[in-house]
């Protein structure tokens, strides 16, 4: 990943990844999607291998693995257009799917403990 | 001929997220320095695994700690931190969307009231646990 953030050599045009924001806020995804993976991975355990307890941490992994690949694509989009001189525009649809997921879980996490563990 | 354009430059506005009714986040003002786009976001991934820690927590809390001679306490704070992960979550998401449209406006950044309500909620949080904690060692 950061073979594409070109050396700041003096060079007339201009650094790819200024203050590495780029790289920067797409590690801050890799670590926000990470998260997400261990939380529904404890969502799993707490489902008990009930199929219907399950379907929350499986929806969470699948979009941890998404923010995933969506975040190598939004790196390599975002340093190509800083090099264009295009400003990186915001990602409003992974922030959207990822809040979706936390407050599912949220939701979900509140209705299997109150129902599996007494 | 103008208002026509003009017209047809309305339809063509894309509706928002959750909110058709509302105008798109690229349809509001200009361009801020993407900079500023890139740490509003990191700002609110870090809320959102502010947010995942506490409902952890707050899961662990009921599976994993022994349970208290006081029964409910141990699901009262741990169903305290799920929601409370919950309601941070969808917070964080309305924040960094005025976040993001004042800086498309050039206006001042809006006050938030996450920290308020975190700082709040532990402290609340953390009453309980020690209240729990005094009642549970003195039987």
């Amino acid at each position: 990943m950061t073979g594409l953030v070109r050396q700041n050599s003096g060079a007339p045009e201009p650094v790819a990844d200024v203050g590495l924001q780029s790289e920067r806020t797409s590690i801050a995804w890799q670590r926000t999607a990470l998260t997400l993976t261990a939380f529904s991975a404890l969502m799993l355990h707490a489902a008990n291998s009930q199929r219907l307890g399950q379907i929350p941490g499986a929806i969470g992994i699948a979009v941890a693995l998404w923010l995933l690949l969506a975040t190598e694509r939004r790196y390599s989009a975002s340093v190509r257009r800083v090099r264009e001189g295009v400003s990186p525009v915001a990602a409003p649809r992974m922030i959207l799917a990822l809040t979706l997921a936390v407050v599912g879980l949220s939701g979900a996490a509140f209705g299997v403990l109150l129902l599996t563990t007494r | 001929m103008r208002g026509i354009d003009h017209n047809e430059e309305m339809s063509r506005a894309r509706p928002s997220g959750l909110r058709p009714s509302r105008t798109a986040l690229r349809d509001v003002g200009v361009d801020p320095d993407y900079r500023f786009t890139l740490a509003n976001e990191r700002t609110f991934l870090a809320w959102i695994r502010t947010a995942l820690a506490l409902m952890a927590g707050g899961v662990a809390v009921i599976q994993f700690v022994p349970s208290f001679g006081l029964s409910g306490a141990r699901h009262a704070i741990g169903l305290t931190l799920v929601a409370l992960g919950g309601i941070l979550a969808a917070g964080s998401y309305r924040h960094w969307d005025a976040n993001e449209r004042a800086m498309r406006m050039g206006q001042p950044l809006p006050p938030s009231l996450l920290p308020r309500l975190l700082t709040a909620s532990l402290a609340v949080v953390v009453v309980a646990v020690f209240a729990v904690v005094i009642l549970e060692s003195r039987k």
